[in-house]
């Protein structure tokens, strides 16, 4: 029987397979400034153990990882996507112990310091194909859907997952 | 249309643990919106901040102002509704019900939106004078009688996502953007000069429960899918 993270390779010897990152949900949040949003994930046990632990108010960044980002534009009456915008970012601990947060600031960072920094030099924030009006200037709610899959050096890449399909609101 | 006030309570993360809010700290409007300041000049009806991390049923990054039935906020400026859709969102976490709730209130005719004492039902006063159409309506949310679910407001996480149409009808949903109760009546559509959140005016029909989130949209009546969208936010909020 092999063990988890074990496989057989061709001519029967058996090799470390990569660990599977794993996301098990994905939420968007929003912010009290004008970028508006950020994105929080959640990894399962098993992904966490293999990752790194987290503790309150410790938002330390994993170097190891990156997290590929896609924000889908979610038409309400019938959760189609309307636009997408992609950037790959960062990857942070976040309060709990199993919860991630992206952002594309840099360097280890206060929860303060951090929500301000999650994605608004990546993705183009004034990019009205994407977020129907600019989001940094716009006066009315819009709702997305945000895809997520997480890498990492050493590791497979997690499946891609999403939040809500419906869409979740983000005010200007 | 618009986002006139957006009071993101529970992203706060750095006003500290217990502050009270109203007097020397206020609670302010989202940045890049219009200066609408949460004031409160008596003392004893100021709310208090609670820190991320203090309440269990929220996720530890989540904070949330704490009401005691007695507190409500001034806005510093009226936030003038009506006569076109609006739409107003109200989030908070352990309500308790056991009195009436005004949580939106105007300058003028005590009007209202508010949540019926029981948390079964939610109450609406329009801006008139006039009698039955200007008196208070408590339309009963614990059937299905103006509505496609039988919902109570419990103490977890809650939200009423209230949206007047801005033509006499008046549409109200809660966190999972069901509809929870509708009504039409003359006098729905009248003028509402929001200066209130959270009490009458006077610190009295205040809500027990700590506010996570308040939102005003003026010209902007939003769908059931929308509403589903907002509450989809709210639930974010859970722990």
């Amino acid at each position: 029987m092999l063990g988890l993270g074990q496989s057989l390779a061709h001519g029967g010897a058996p090799s470390e397979t990569p660990f599977k990152l794993v996301v098990s949900s994905v939420q968007i949040l929003q912010k009290p400034d004008d970028e508006s949003f950020s994105v929080r994930a959640f990894i399962t046990s098993e992904t966490r153990d293999a990752v790194g632990t987290s503790s309150v108010n410790s938002y330390t960044r994993y170097t190891n990882l990156t997290a590929d980002l896609v924000m889908n534009r979610i038409d309400t009456s019938d959760s189609s996507v309307e636009a997408s915008a992609t950037a790959t970012l960062n990857v942070y601990k976040g309060v709990s112990s199993s919860d991630i947060r992206l952002s594309d600031a840099t360097g280890n960072s206060s929860f303060s310091a951090l929500i301000g920094q999650d994605g608004a030099d990546t993705l183009d924030m004034t990019d009205t194909n994407v977020f129907s009006q600019d989001i940094t200037t716009a006066v009315t709610a819009q709702a997305f859907r945000a895809d997520v899959v997480l890498k990492g050096t050493g590791f497979t890449d997690s499946d891609s997952v999403s939040s809500a399909a419906s869409g979740t609101q983000i005010s200007p | 249309m618009a986002l006139e006030l957006h009071y993101c309570i529970q992203a706060d993360v750095s006003t500290a643990n217990d502050t009270s809010i109203g007097d020397a700290v206020k609670l302010s409007n989202k940045a890049g919106l219009s200066t609408v300041n949460g004031a409160q000049s008596t003392a004893s009806r100021r709310p208090v901040h609670k820190a991320p991390a203090t309440n269990a049923k929220l996720f530890p990054s989540v904070g949330s102002l704490s009401f005691d039935g007695t507190d409500g906020l001034d806005l510093s400026a009226e936030v003038n509704l009506g006569g076109q859709p609006y739409t107003l969102v109200f989030a908070w976490v352990d309500g308790d019900y056991t009195s009436d709730a005004w949580l939106f209130t105007a300058s003028s005719n005590s009007a209202h939106y508010g949540i019926d004492a029981g948390g079964a039902g939610v109450l609406l006063k329009p801006n008139s004078s006039r009698s039955p159409g200007g008196d208070e309506d408590s339309i009963v949310t614990s059937n299905t009688d103006n509505s496609t679910v039988d919902y109570t407001f419990g103490s977890d996480v809650e939200a009423l996502i209230i949206v007047n149409e801005g033509n006499d009808d008046v549409n109200f949903y809660n966190i999972d953007g069901d509809l929870i109760a509708t009504k039409s009546e003359s006098l729905y559509d009248s003028s509402f000069p929001l200066a209130y959140i959270g009490h009458n005016g006077v610190g009295s029909r205040g809500l027990n429960a700590s506010v996570l989130d308040v939102q005003v949209h003026s010209s902007f009546a939003a769908t059931a899918g929308q509403a589903k969208a907002i509450g989809q936010y709210i639930k974010n909020l859970k722990d």
